[in-house]
């Protein structure tokens, strides 16, 4: 049994996907990327946060929740009124490897990149066919939109897109469970 | 006259500061709604 925690924003809570109940407690949507991945899956994440809260969100719940690994997908950092996120990424880093516990840090968008930190735990995704013509890694929402995934009336990439962004993470992740920090 | 060269060079600064979080913001689709 993996527990999995996982953090972010509207993506991770699975806003606009099937089973996702309501914008209260345990309203979360079971079928996104990050639980597809979890035989035990807990959600500290909520549409519409920034980064800093996502630090928080997920520090305040990886306190009573003891996860075998977490999932971290950062957002866009003008959310928190900055041109970048590292400090808060890594703060969480940091605070993950005090605990040895593995993680997975991707994000929403690549603006969040800044070349400035240890990006050796991130997963990133593949660029685009004709997207916008550079081929640096992408951010969750941009492989979506730029591979032509269904979305939801407000833009959500819905269940295919989470299916198989669950497959590409995949082997990523059974690498880290099989092998915590040391 | 050098008051005047750093209150340029801060407002200078405030406007590329302002200009790039705005760049930022317009790749997120989300935040608006």
């Amino acid at each position: 049994m993996t527990t999995v925690l996982a953090g972010g924003d509207s993506f991770v809570w699975g806003s606009e996907l099937a089973d996702h109940k309501h914008g209260g407690p345990a309203g979360y949507s079971k079928s996104t990327f990050t639980a597809l991945l979890a035989d035990n899956y807990i959600c500290a994440a909520y549409p519409g946060i920034g980064n800093k809260e996502i630090a928080t969100r997920i520090k305040d719940v990886f306190f009573w929740s003891k996860p075998d690994i977490v999932i971290v997908c950062w957002t866009w950092p003008s959310r928190d009124l900055q041109l970048n996120s590292d400090s808060y990424i890594e703060g969480l880093q940091d605070y993950l490897e005090y605990y040895k516990t593995p993680y997975i840090f991707t994000c929403a968008d690549n603006c969040v990149i800044t070349g400035n930190l240890d990006y050796t735990n991130w997963f990133l995704f593949p660029s685009g066919v004709g997207a916008d013509q550079t081929e640096s890694a992408r951010g969750f929402y941009q492989w979506a939109v730029e591979n032509k995934y269904r979305c939801g009336i407000q833009n959500h990439p819905l269940e295919e897109a989470h299916k198989d962004a669950a497959k590409l993470m995949q082997e990523q992740f059974n690498e880290l469970v099989k092998k915590p920090l040391e | 006259m050098n008051w005047l060269k750093n209150l340029w060079n801060r407002i200078r600064l405030e406007m590329k500061y302002r200009k790039k979080l705005r760049e930022i913001r317009k790749r997120d689709p989300f935040i608006y709604k």
